[in-house]
């Protein structure tokens, strides 16, 4: 009896051993101040897949930020797929986007500190995708463009390789953030660590060129134990800056100007992708609301100096960290990448201007309206 | 006693089902020989190329279907690294078990068109004593050695001089002519790749 | 007539008959292009000028009429039969049926949707092979510009190009005006083309990560910036991989019999305004 029990013992030990290499083998992940680090290697493949390019229940069309309706963590599987729209980015310019799904700026996801998110994007910008029939499987953003397409998006073929580079995210870039050829797709792992408003952009070679034709947008990730004001926020809204470097083309369209992007010198710089939208759909408020505003300078290259006229900013967050708190700053200054969320409160009835208040910029297009109906 | 061995049957069969999962590449899908016609799709035997060997004679890479092959790129007139990449070949197939050496063939293709015609490659086949029983050294045309070095991966250049630069590289293709090793460089210990071959031709065999 | 004359004649027209049929075949094959060196974007080897031997290469790119003849004599690389090993399945995708580009009017398109092992394949068929990176630069820098400002507007141009390109609506080879100075035409402006080492060893030290671009430069010219641009695409791309804006050409060696300067190299260094130096 007693040498059975000494050898089930032994065969246990070994399954267990076994079990337990075999498992460590597949994963390096580690914890370290409550922050997991050490994806899995990402994986590149060919798929042949036809669906929308945006996937995922809590990707939005700016300036929206869609409610996180869940407590604690969640693994979000997420797709978000690059191709080619021709996209109207002021009254009478058009020009043949690069950009993740479709709009410029792209997509806006919204998870929570410590999230896990699985990734998958596939390079599409040697097919046409309509971004306008979501059908049922697809997101929130898809939803909302199908009704609300302001860019007048149509598809177009530009076949060229593209990446993905979340600053949201902390792993290897030559692994994760790495470039894929048209028709190929990438999939991989990254989790959440910090709270903030983070930039995604395309990170292949020439980054300016890439991103100034229209490879970026953000991923807003919530603290997990929130913002000191959040139960007093009554409206919730994203902004994001950027430029473009646009001369006219051959025909009616316009193109990217090199010599421009290399000198900083902008043709255009709008906020959420387009020089009037904010104008034509102005963020809505009362009196007396407190109005969070996650802003992110998605550059490529620029500065803002972020301002509402009427109004100051209550708190500010930098980088969107509940610990980075300043308090009653009348405008905030972002460098290229850079971002904050902002809470303020709406003073009266009226009109309030959105702007970067380096004037040149402004009158390049970076302003936008917030309308404020009375007191409730 | 009895106990005991029930105790151990059990074990045995919770183990082998982990143990052999674990091995991907080996894993042999025997579906036995279908039509010539119908390689698995990642299969090199869907390479058309004709490559004229050291006798004179002419062989397609689906004439290996239904046994595993080692590739290997070389060129006759190179001092450099071929001489240690040939040799080292040699040690790999002298080093799988004797019962299977003599049903594995092995393709040793020349980059260099130009020169190592059937008979450059008979001397040289004959210089290096590998002009022996299953192995190959062939020639074809340009663009099917062009094409064969990136299927399997063989970066190289060809210089003013005639000379070529290039990667080191010996490959196993399975019975359906997929690639299922690849062993770089000119360094490193053999035994793992032999006891793969092994393995190969065992899977094969049931 | 003297008999011993007549003798001699026949051979010798003969000879002379033979002479000019090899001219011609040599010529109907490619233009030739002479030994040279170039400045490459890749930092491989530090400020030395890549050597390139003398040979020939197509004068526009490959055609879809041209590409339907190879399918016809090899029906193996036809859409409905092509392995996956050899090409993803977007190959030939906007040619209306298996072997058939569709209307006339899109026969002097160059084809697009190809995979390197296609493009590899005819160029065989044809007697030539892929040209190889170098050689592939080296042609398309033999471009003629009087003033660095031409230069200048030149790469600016091309660098819309690759940013601004209607993959959708491809022209007719020849149709973009451009030709390097031994008239081989379209080398920009029409599609991107396969090369034989589409992804030197180089490469993988590269990653084709955010930096890449200026350490690609070796000075800071325009040329260079659209040059490198050409690069990452290019490397970004797998031998299986087709896209609409990617084709190719075919290069030939230079034949051994006919009078040959091979190996007499003319030392033809490339003329760009802009730079005595390197880039």
């Amino acid at each position: 009896m007693k040498s059975l029990y000494q050898l089930s013992t032994l065969v246990m030990t070994l399954l267990v051993l076994l079990g337990v290499s075999r498992a460590s083998a597949q994963s390096q992940e580690y914890t370290m101040d409550n922050m997991t680090f050490g994806m899995p290697e990402a994986e590149v493949f060919t798929e042949d897949y036809h669906g929308p390019p945006v996937v995922g229940d809590y990707f939005t069309m700016l300036p929206n930020l869609a409610p996180l309706d869940y407590e604690g963590n969640k693994h979000h599987e997420v797709r978000l797929d690059a191709m080619i729209q021709e996209i109207e980015v002021a009254n009478g310019v058009r020009y043949r986007a690069w950009t993740f799904g479709g709009t410029v700026p792209g997509p806006t996801l919204h998870v929570r500190e410590g999230d896990r998110i699985t990734f998958t994007m596939k390079n599409r910008s040697d097919e046409e995708v309509v971004i306008t029939e979501p059908g049922s499987e697809a997101s929130p953003y898809m939803q909302q463009i199908a009704g609300n397409n302001f860019m007048d998006a149509k598809p177009g073929i530009m076949p060229m390789p593209h990446s993905m580079d979340f600053h949201a995210g902390t792993v290897a870039k030559d692994d994760k953030w790495r470039t894929i050829a048209p028709g190929e797709t990438i999939k991989f792992d990254w989790i959440a660590n910090y709270p903030g408003t983070y930039i995604y952009h395309c990170g292949t070679p020439s980054v300016l060129m890439h991103t100034s034709m229209g490879q970026h947008g953000v991923v807003v990730v919530s603290p997990k134990d929130g913002y000191p004001t959040d139960y007093e926020v009554d409206r919730e809204y994203v902004v994001v800056q950027s430029e473009y470097y646009l001369k006219k083309g051959t025909g009616d369209l316009y193109q990217y100007d090199f010599e421009a992007a290399q000198s900083k010198n902008p043709s255009h710089v709008v906020f959420n992708g387009h020089q009037t939208i904010l104008h034509d759909q102005p963020l809505e408020a009362n009196a007396g609301e407190r109005v969070r505003i996650h802003f992110s300078n998605n550059g490529p290259s620029g500065t803002s100096s972020f301002h509402v006229i009427g109004a100051i900013f209550d708190r500010v967050w930098l980088e969107g960290h509940p610990q980075n708190e300043m308090r009653g700053m009348q405008t905030v200054l972002l460098g290229a990448s850079g971002s904050a969320t902002m809470d303020l409160i709406v003073p009266e009835e009226g009109k309030y201007i959105l702007i970067d208040h380096e004037f040149a910029d402004a009158e390049k297009g970076a302003t936008g309206t917030l309308k404020a109906g009375p007191r409730k | 006693m009895q106990n005991l061995k029930l105790l151990f049957l059990l074990a045995g069969m919770l183990l082998l089902p982990l143990l052999a999962s674990s091995q991907q590449t080996m894993t042999m899908n025997n579906a036995g020989l279908e039509t010539a016609k119908t390689y698995h799709a990642e299969s090199l035997h869907h390479m058309n190329a004709e490559w004229a060997n050291q006798n004179g004679e002419t062989i397609q890479l689906a004439d290996y279907l239904g046994q595993p092959l080692v590739l290997v790129m070389f060129y006759g007139r190179c001092t450099g690294t071929c001489p240690v990449l040939i040799q080292r070949t040699w040690k790999l197939y002298s080093g799988i078990d004797v019962d299977i050496r003599d049903r594995v063939q092995v393709l040793a293709v020349s980059f260099d068109y130009k020169n190592d015609t059937p008979q450059a490659l008979k001397e040289y086949a004959e210089n290096e004593q590998l002009d022996i029983p299953g192995w190959n050294f062939v020639t074809a045309q340009q663009s099917d050695i062009r094409e064969l070095a990136m299927l399997l991966g063989v970066q190289y250049r060809e210089r003013s001089d005639g000379h070529f630069e290039h990667s080191n590289l010996i490959t196993v293709l399975d019975a359906q002519g997929k690639i299922v090793l690849r062993s770089e460089g000119i360094k490193g210990g053999l035994s793992d790749t032999a006891t793969a071959i092994e393995e190969l031709f065992k899977s094969d065999l049931q | 007539m003297k008999p011993v004359t007549f003798k001699l004649l026949l051979p010798t027209l003969l000879l002379f008959c033979l002479q000019f049929a090899s001219t011609v075949m040599a010529q109907s094959a490619g233009i030739e292009l002479p030994a040279g060196s170039f400045h490459s974007v890749l930092p491989e080897v530090v400020g030395e000028p890549h050597r390139v031997d003398i040979f020939l290469l197509d004068e526009t790119a490959v055609t879809n009429s041209q590409f339907r003849q190879f399918l016809m004599e090899n029906p193996r690389w036809s859409p409905s039969e092509i392995p996956a090993l050899y090409a993803g399945n977007r190959y030939l995708q906007h040619w209306s049926n298996d072997g058939n580009y569709g209307d006339e009017s899109l026969a002097d398109l160059p084809v697009t949707r190809v995979s390197w092992y296609s493009a590899n394949a005819y160029c065989g068929w044809k007697g030539g092979r892929l040209p190889t990176l170098n050689e592939w630069e080296y042609a398309a820098q033999l471009m003629h510009f009087n003033t660095a400002q031409e230069e200048n507007l030149f790469s600016s141009e091309l660098i819309g190009w690759y940013s601004a390109v209607d993959a959708k609506h491809t022209k007719p080879v020849g149709s973009t005006g451009i030709e390097n100075r031994y008239g081989v035409k379209d080398m920009f402006g029409l599609v991107m083309e396969w090369v034989e080492d589409f992804k030197p060893p180089v490469a993988t030290d590269l990653s084709l990560d955010c930096g890449t671009v200026g350490r690609m430069q070796g000075t800071s010219s325009m040329y260079g910036y659209a040059m490198s641009v050409r690069y990452i695409t290019r490397m970004s791309f797998k031998a299986t991989s087709t896209t609409g804006m990617l084709g190719f050409r075919c290069a030939y060696d230079y034949p051994e019999n006919a009078e040959s300067t091979k190996g007499k190299s003319s030392a033809l260094m490339i003329n760009h305004p802009n730079n005595q130096s390197t880039y």
